[in-house]
């Protein structure tokens, strides 16, 4: 009776994760189980992130803001604090805005947290902290814990103009 | 009938494929995010970089190409017809460049060059600045002006510009030993602002 009892649970599974292995051979199975996710604007998603209000001259700089879903950057700023003589960060040069986003950890474990750029127009594109560039050695942020970053620029072999740039945030386990 | 029930939910957790993203855990979040920047030349640049109006800016600070400025020693474009610099001599040029702070914060302001073992520095002559601390005497260039170059330059010495302002009458000495080669100086000047001394490496 026990036997059988983890038979059918082992039966359950294998239908369940659409594995192919089984003694009673058959060419497919389809099997629709539900999946739910929630979607979440950054600023309440599990990783959460929000623009830090950035004083310029007299106002926001509005180098970093939201949509409304999503977090964006800008550089130069488009709001009135920006400096209205700054028409970008000059070409082959390293260029680092600091405390532009809030990146927090609302999941349930602990994370580092760091960047990714897939290249473009830039020389190098990522995420910075205080004590640098969140690459190497990422920071660990604990459940509940945030870092304030910024963005790091690198313009060298760049040429002038306006670019569209992504750049990937990731968190993940800590490697041990 | 316990194990029956663990069974049962694991069932569940494969099926949903989700991993249990309802409690809130999460293995790893990646999101694509968007920067819009743009790049300038020099003089428009938030830290802008632009020859001064005069004689020495208009012989020596020339268009280094897309958008750049570049400082050059080898000749004067007119009249004059000189070659360079002389050997076992120092020769001073004043005026040569204008730094602006176009940035929204105060900066530091300073730079490191990298030439090979030629003597000379890039100072400034700008009596208006205000500097990080009080000093005052010799700051080690010919002419005991004010020093700009982070490898030498204590913290306090250096300029610091508030948005819009500029250091004005920037220059650069050189003192090639007598044995000097041909063109001896061929590197790099990089200009370093931050808001902080650890912002730019002090």
């Amino acid at each position: 009776m026990q036997r059988r009892r983890l038979l059918t649970g082992l039966g359950a599974l294998v239908g369940g994760g659409s594995l192919a292995v089984s003694t009673g051979a058959f060419s497919s199975v389809s099997a629709e189980r539900s999946v739910s996710v929630g979607l979440a604007d950054d600023a309440y998603a599990f990783l959460r992130m929000s623009p830090i209000s950035d004083d310029g001259l007299g106002g926001e700089t509005g180098r970093s803001s939201t949509n409304g879903e999503v977090v964006e950057f800008e550089i130069p700023g488009d709001d009135e604090g920006e400096n209205a003589d700054a028409q970008g960060v000059g070409v082959d040069s390293v260029y680092e805005f600091h405390d532009l986003l809030e990146i927090s950890n609302h999941g349930t474990q602990t994370v580092e947290v760091y960047s990714t750029y897939g290249g473009g127009a830039l020389n190098d594109l990522a995420l910075v902290g205080h004590n640098g560039v969140l690459r190497d050695e990422p920071p660990i942020l604990n459940v509940g814990d945030s870092i304030s970053v910024g963005l790091y620029i690198d313009t060298h072999g760049s040429s002038i103009g306006e670019f569209d740039e992504t750049l990937t945030i990731i968190a993940d386990q800590p490697d041990d | 009938m316990d194990r029956r029930k663990f069974i049962a939910g694991l069932g569940s957790l494969t099926a949903a494929g989700a991993a249990g993203i309802g409690t809130g855990a999460f293995t790893s979040v990646q999101a694509n995010r968007g920067l819009t920047v743009d790049t300038a030349d020099d003089s428009n640049a938030f830290l802008a970089i632009e020859a001064m109006s005069g004689d020495n800016a208009d012989d020596y600070v020339e268009d280094g190409g897309n958008g750049t400025v570049t400082l050059d020693f080898t000749n004067t474009d007119s009249p004059g017809s000189g070659g360079g610099v002389n050997r076992d001599s120092t020769t001073i040029f004043d005026d040569l460049l204008k730094i602006t702070n176009q940035g929204t914060n105060t900066v530091i302001v300073g730079h490191r060059q990298s030439f090979g073992p030629a003597k000379g520095a890039l100072y400034h002559e700008d009596d208006d600045v205000s500097q990080l601390g009080d000093i005052a005497g010799d700051y080690g260039t010919p002419d005991n002006d004010g020093i700009t170059n982070l490898d030498t330059a204590a913290a306090k010495n250096l300029p610091v510009l508030e948005p819009g302002e500029s250091l004005e009458n920037v220059g650069f000495f050189v003192t090639p030993d007598a044995d000097a080669s041909e063109d001896f100086v061929n590197g790099t000047i990089t200009f370093t602002a931050g808001d902080q001394p650890s912002d730019i490496g002090l």
